[in-house]
């Protein structure tokens, strides 16, 4: 019988014994194989490396990890990198993708690269934007031969090719730079 | 109207170095910086910006070489092998072969303080380089 518009309408569920419930999830259907050379996959992943104190450094979360042990890479879709320092998040990096070697401490991020440090005491928000960036993990070293453009509160810079620092705050830009520093508020 | 405080710094360079701690950044290779109306070329340049606002800046060049007009739009080039130019007071130190030529005089010393804002040029000289200023006929 239909509801009038202001009666709410009546509400339709349906009550499904646990060990059927599961039976139905475990129905979905799973993957029948993995992508050829993958002995690993996780979707929605998050990894936290820590010091010889055991305190994080850094994590690295995504969507998808895939891992190739024969080639010692992992390949990761949607990552993002947080840095971290006593605790707290400094620099994050984001990019549609990315290559992993766990090994050599490497995160090369493919395709438009996004990093932000967060504002501190002592140091304002820093945005860089660039591309197919290489991460030194332990480091903490970036390079691209891409162009890569600094923003910050007072200062815009701009350049191709890059090499930062960022744990001590350098940035190098190799060549066709441009700079403007603009009063933070006129 | 836009004060001398809000005028951008542009600078262009070949290759650049920030240390963001220090406030110092570093650009060598057919640099360019254009402040308003003053024009500067140099080899090497180092910004001081402390509080991320430059203060300072010091340039190095075979020779530097830095144009701005004077408050009656006549040309002004000052051309040295060192510069020091201070943004707030617009004060630029000439040394090592520092020359400056405006519409009516051509002065060399071994070290030149030009004030571009008053128009005021102090030169120093040295046993090594007298003071020397031509002053040309007022053009017609």
């Amino acid at each position: 019988m239909p509801t009038s518009g202001t009666e709410p309408r009546r509400g339709f569920r349906v009550w499904i014994p646990g060990a059927a419930a599961l039976a139905l999830l475990a129905a979905a259907p799973a993957p029948l194989a993995l992508e050829p050379g993958v002995q690993l996959e996780i979707s929605g992943f998050v990894l936290r490396v820590t010091d010889e104190r055991g305190e994080i450094t850094h994590v690295l979360e995504g969507e998808r990890l895939q891992q190739f042990d024969e080639l010692g890479l992992q390949r990761a879709e949607d990552p993002r990198l947080e840095f971290l320092t006593d605790g707290h998040i400094d620099w994050v990096w984001t990019a549609p993708a990315a290559v992993h070697y766990p090994a050599a401490h490497r995160l090369v991020l493919l395709g438009t690269t996004e990093g932000v440090r967060l504002p501190s005491p002592e140091q304002p928000q820093t945005e860089i934007t660039s591309a197919d960036v290489t991460i030194v993990t332990d480091t903490r070293e970036v390079f691209t031969d891409a162009r890569a453009t600094l923003v910050r509160p007072g200062l815009v810079m701009t350049g191709v090719g890059m090499h930062a620092d960022v744990a001590a705050d350098l940035i190098e830009l190799r060549s066709e730079v441009e700079t403007v520093y603009a009063p933070e508020n006129p | 109207a836009q004060t001398l405080e809000d005028l951008p710094v542009r600078i262009s360079a070949d290759r650049a170095e920030m240390d963001d701690r220090r406030g110092v950044g570093t650009y060598s290779g057919n640099v360019e910086v254009i402040r308003g109306n003053l024009t500067l070329h140099a080899d090497r340049i180092v910004i001081h910006a402390p509080e991320r606002r430059p203060v300072r800046m010091e340039a190095e060049g075979k020779p530097v070489r830095a144009e701005s007009p004077d408050p009656a739009g006549q040309p002004r080039v000052a051309t040295a092998n060192r510069m020091e130019y201070t943004f707030d007071d617009q004060i630029l130190v000439l040394r090592d072969d520092a020359r400056v030529q405006t519409a009516t005089e051509d002065a060399t010393g071994e070290r030149i303080t030009y004030d571009l804002a008053q128009d005021i040029i102090g030169i120093e000289g040295s046993e090594a380089r007298r003071v020397h200023i031509t002053i040309l006929p007022r053009p017609e």
